[in-house]
């Protein structure tokens, strides 16, 4: 019996408690409605007693879904009210800051019935993507206070139902993905704004409460509202001590609970509140804080996360992207996505700046055989010699080669110009024909077959290099069969020449060959040149000379300024050449001849007569691009700088981590627009009124608001209809940017028709968008 | 100045890559666009192309002692992205407002902290900010006070800036001489003209004048006493007072 009565009275004791929770809540629902149909009266004091209920703030507030709002009055302890700014500190007329996308405070009866209708219906219609997304774009249309964003709008742009609609989607209350380093702005910030300083429910997201008369604000919690904690989070890498207004002021955060908010401090009377850092919400519900919650409540970064909250560097250090917020299933995890849409193929491209894409290399075998050179080494004791072949490196040729000979030896480039000297000990009679090598990947070299070989000194090189022709007055060294030497004697006593004295051959030099050393002629030959000795006959002294032209360095032109070429005195009978083929002399003195400016290696020879080789190098914007450079110095404290910090200057262009930079004047709210997708918002300095974002690709469009007028917001029009970003499904956070101007009907700057084309095909776009997703 | 090459510290040059810097309007309705960086042949002639295509046709102003103005006049913004985008040449929007946006301020412009001169030394002289030119001083005034002081060793000039009397770090000297007369009133900007004249000594480190002559294109005047840049609109005036610490007369 005792048990049975215990059993009745632990029973009775629950049905009293749910019966008065039951009947607590009936109340609150009754004063809610109550106030909803227009009693007026002052916003309730803030609810920070044990049991008492939120009240309804009057006029302009709409609960669309209050039978779905939790009530937990153990957790009033949670409730986060945020002090609304002071009448006299808001921008104008009392409004909020234009970051915030409240009703006014003072929003009649009459308005907000007209507001509650309207509401409902555009409710109905409403879906995702298009919730208010952040500060100072909220959908309102303007209610009796011109220009103020009402209730009406934002109900427009939040549908309750849809994160049920369209799981995986992102939530109604999607803001804007940050850029790098940018500062986050959540719509959820603009709701609590917007719900005077009622912590909005995740039923009265968007929901502005408005404010009566005189009333602080968002100071008031809604009847009814379950109260839940707005939790604001900085982003990754603002700084988590301290944010920054529109106007660069610098507002400490509150810390409450061990999260971090961003508040106004002290403001002056005519600026608007300070936007508020945070990270976007990876869960759009706005969930509601228990005590216990509070109480173990982690650091803003690891809010979301779950690691441990890093101290965030200065704007040193960003995130390839933002994450990305999208709907978990569950709505327990955490989807990070790292938008990287552009990024590699940006990244690619800056090494080879403003240039169209490089033609295809040519094969090994389509290109022309380059220029053998010999060497000949005489050793200055033993007066013996050895020979080596240069190989010639021309534009396109590899920093290594492995020669189709015996051995298969590689070849290292020297210079530029030209490969290490290749040993040829036993390869052959290699002065007797023509010579040819090649290398196993197809690069070809050819020297003509000549019966004798004239060397020279050559002050870019060692020892004495073989040269077409001898020139008067130089010294040269002559390489010829045995069987030629008389003949070699008679050719230095017709032009001149001192008798030429045989050097001995090294061991590896081939034979039948004989080296004559002190060949100098000083005239031209007065003898019948024999056939093949031609070379050794110094012509009418003839000079080669390269003239004017845009020399990169010695004997290399940039393509299109060629070197003027002149031969003095005039050559007569000589057989001038370009590259092998016949030149003629032009009006202006000069010898040209089929692609003589043509980019590559060139030898302009006369016969009989000297040689003279030179290089056109080719345009860049033809082939590789230019490198961008950036000699300039970080600044040693890169914090005020922000997110400039990171820029590099080369030349005129700026660049940062993510691609183009983009630099405005300081508005409370500035938001760039990709042409078919991405948005970043930009980050102010706090040293100077001008604030800088970096994009993936070229902006389209800024968005520029000054407040929440309609008037005090701008879309500007940058004229860029090519993005680089084919990312097959759109931005979302650039849908709802879009959609929010738009509903707002922010005018069109700067723009022309290619910029009113542009901004409808966004605004289309953006209403594909919702539809399939409905 | 015009952004055509970068010259690193050590004296090494490199022409930057071609760029199509928009520059802000100013009295006039077209939107216009000077090339900075490399102009090769083949950059002059896709350039030539596209703006017949795009409408933004391009012309050549000979300067005198410096390359020529290279300047595509536009009658909107779409014409000149549809240039830059044919032409396959980058489009740098407002460039005089991005490249101040990317400077730091004179107060945190880089230098390289030192150990203050000690020894022999030929010449010292210390910006003055009274007279806003070099005044003849002494090692011992340079040790002991704060100012911006250029000393003459052995073989070559430093040029020190003391914050205080104990801190000392090589500076670039225009960036010292700004520094040395923060807050003072010597720039005067004409509100009919644009035209923002400094004292000649006190000509803005490369960034910084890079960015107000991009608001023209053109060089600056140099006059006996004054440099003047034309065409500087009233928030890239602010900004150059806000990163200089310099003042309005």
């Amino acid at each position: 019996m005792t048990d049975f009565l215990l059993l009745a009275a632990a029973v009775g004791v629950v049905l009293a408690i749910a019966y008065i929770a039951v009947r607590r809540r009936g109340r609150a629902t009754a004063k809610r409605r109550t106030r909803i149909s227009g009693d007026g009266g002052e916003a309730p004091p803030v609810s920070g007693d044990g049991g008492r209920s939120p009240t309804i703030p009057p006029s302009g507030t709409h609960r669309a879904s209050a039978d779905r709002q939790k009530h937990d009055e153990s957790a009033s302890d949670a409730w986060r009210v945020r002090r609304s700014p002071e009448p006299e500190d808001l921008g104008e007329k009392g409004t909020t800051s234009p970051l915030h996308s409240s009703a006014r405070p003072d929003l009649e009866s009459a308005s907000c019935e007209r507001q509650l209708t309207s509401g409902r219906a555009e409710l109905a219609a409403s879906s995702s993507g298009t919730a208010s997304s952040g500060p100072g774009i909220a959908t309102t249309k303007p209610t009796n206070h011109a220009g103020d964003l009402g209730a009406e709008e934002l109900r427009e742009a939040v549908d309750p139902e849809e994160p049920n609609r369209v799981p995986g989607a992102a939530a109604p209350n999607l803001h804007p993905v940050p850029g790098p380093g940018t500062a986050p702005q959540s719509v959820e910030t603009m709701d609590r704004h917007v719900e005077s300083g009622g912590t909005p429910s995740p039923r009265t997201r968007g929901r502005p409460t408005g404010h009566p008369p005189g009333s602080q604000g968002a100071t008031s919690i809604s009847e009814g509202d379950p109260p839940s904690v707005m939790e604001v989070h900085a982003p990754p890498n603002a700084p988590t001590d301290v944010t920054t207004d529109g106007h660069g002021s610098e507002v400490s955060p509150r810390k409450t609970g061990g999260r971090r908010r961003a508040a106004r401090t002290s403001a002056g009377p005519l600026s608007p509140p300070i936007p508020p850092t945070f990270e976007p919400e990876s869960d759009r519900r706005i969930r509601r804080v228990t005590p216990a919650e509070a109480a173990d409540a982690p650091g803003p970064n690891q809010a979301r996360t779950g690691t441990p909250a890093a101290p965030d560097p200065p704007h040193t250090e960003l995130p390839a992207t933002a994450p990305l917020p999208s709907r978990p299933p569950g709505g327990q995890s955490r989807v990070s996505y790292q938008d990287r849409r552009g990024t590699k193929r940006f990244r690619e491209s800056v090494g080879k700046l403003a240039s169209p894409p490089p033609a295809t290399p040519k094969s090994p075998v389509d290109r022309a055989p380059a220029e053998a050179r010999l060497r000949l080494s005489v050793h200055p004791l033993r007066r013996t010699a050895e020979i080596s072949v240069m190989l010639s490196r021309p534009d396109g040729f590899p920093d290594r080669v492995e020669l189709a000979i015996a051995g298969r030896p590689i070849i290292e480039a020297y210079d530029d110009t030209r490969y290490d000297d290749v040993d040829l000990r036993g390869v052959g009679t290699f002065l007797d024909d023509e010579f040819r090598l090649q290398s196993t990947e197809g690069f070809r070299w050819v020297r003509r077959a000549r019966p004798v070989h004239v060397f020279t000194s050559d002050p870019a090189e060692t020892g004495l290099v073989s040269t077409g022709a001898v020139r008067t007055g130089v010294q040269h060294t002559i390489v010829c069969r045995t069987t030629d030497v008389p003949l070699v004697r008679q050719m230095a006593e017709a032009t001149g020449s001192p008798k030429p004295v045989e050097l001995s051959r090294g061991d590896h030099f081939p034979s039948g060959w004989t080296l004559l050393s002190g060949y100098v002629p000083s005239r031209s030959s007065t003898m019948p040149i024999p056939d093949g000795l031609t070379p050794l006959d110094p012509g009418s002294d003839l000079t080669i000379s390269l003239e004017a032209g845009l020399s990169i360095r010695p004997r290399v032109y940039a393509e299109g300024q060629p070197p003027r070429i002149l031969i003095h005195p005039d050559p007569g009978r000589a057989a001038v050449t370009i590259g092998g083929q016949p030149a003629t002399e032009t009006s202006d003195g000069g010898w040209e001849a089929a692609g003589w400016d043509a980019p590559g290696h060139h030898l302009v020879d006369i016969v009989p007569g000297p040689t003279v080789s030179y290089q056109i190098l080719p345009d860049p914007w033809r082939t590789r691009g230019w490198s961008s450079c950036s000699f300039h110095e970080p600044p040693p404290n890169p914090k005020p700088m922000g997110l400039a910090a990171q820029a590099q200057i080369c030349g005129a262009l700026v660049l940062g981590p993510e691609g183009h930079a983009l630099a405005w004047e300081k508005h409370p709210l500035l938001i760039a627009l990709g042409f078919r997708g991405v948005a970043r918002a930009l980050r102010p300095r706090t040293d100077m009124p001008v604030s800088i974002v970096f994009m993936p690709e070229p902006p389209a469009f800024v968005l520029a608001a000054r407040g929440n007028r309609r008037k005090q917001g701008h879309v500007y029009w940058l004229g860029h209809t090519r993005p680089r970003t084919n990312a097959s499904s759109p931005d979302l956070d650039w849908c709802r940017i879009v959609r929010l101007a738009s509903v707002r009907r922010l005018s069109l700057e700067n723009s022309d028709a290619e910029g009113m084309r542009a901004w409808e095909a966004a605004r289309s776009k953006v209403r594909r968008f919702r539809r399939n997703h409905r | 100045m015009l952004g055509h090459v970068e010259v690193s510290a050590a004296q090494t040059w490199q022409v930057a890559p071609p760029v199509l810097a928009v520059l802000p309007q100013h009295g006039h309705a077209e939107w216009q666009a000077v090339l900075c960086g490399a102009r090769t042949q083949g950059v002059l002639q896709s350039l030539q192309a596209a703006g017949s295509e795009a409408g933004a046709p391009i012309s050549r102003v000979p300067i005198d002692g410096a390359p020529d103005l290279v300047r595509a006049d536009a009658p909107s913004q779409s014409a000149l992205a549809k240039l830059a985008e044919t032409a396959g040449v980058p489009l740098q929007h407002n460039a005089a407002l991005t490249l101040l946006a990317c400077t730091p301020t004179i107060a945190d412009w880089p230098r390289t902290p030192c150990a203050m001169v000690r020894g022999r030394v030929d010449t010292v002289l210390r910006f003055s900010r009274s007279k806003v030119t070099w005044v003849e001083s002494s090692l011992e005034e340079a040790s002991q006070n704060a100012g911006f002081y250029r000393i003459r060793r052995d073989w070559d000039w430093v040029y020190i800036l003391k914050s205080t009397a104990s801190a000392s770090a090589y500076i670039d000297v225009r960036a010292g001489r700004i520094a040395a007369l923060s807050k003072r009133r010597v720039v005067s900007w004409d509100q009919g003209s644009w035209t923002l004249s400094l004292p000649g000594q006190l000509l803005p480190p490369t960034l910084i004048a890079r960015s107000l002559a991009l608001c023209t294109g053109a060089l600056p005047n140099f006059t006996d006493r004054e440099v003047q840049f034309a065409g500087v609109p009233p928030l890239i005036l602010q900004l150059t007072l806000a990163i200089t610490g310099l003042r309005r007369r």
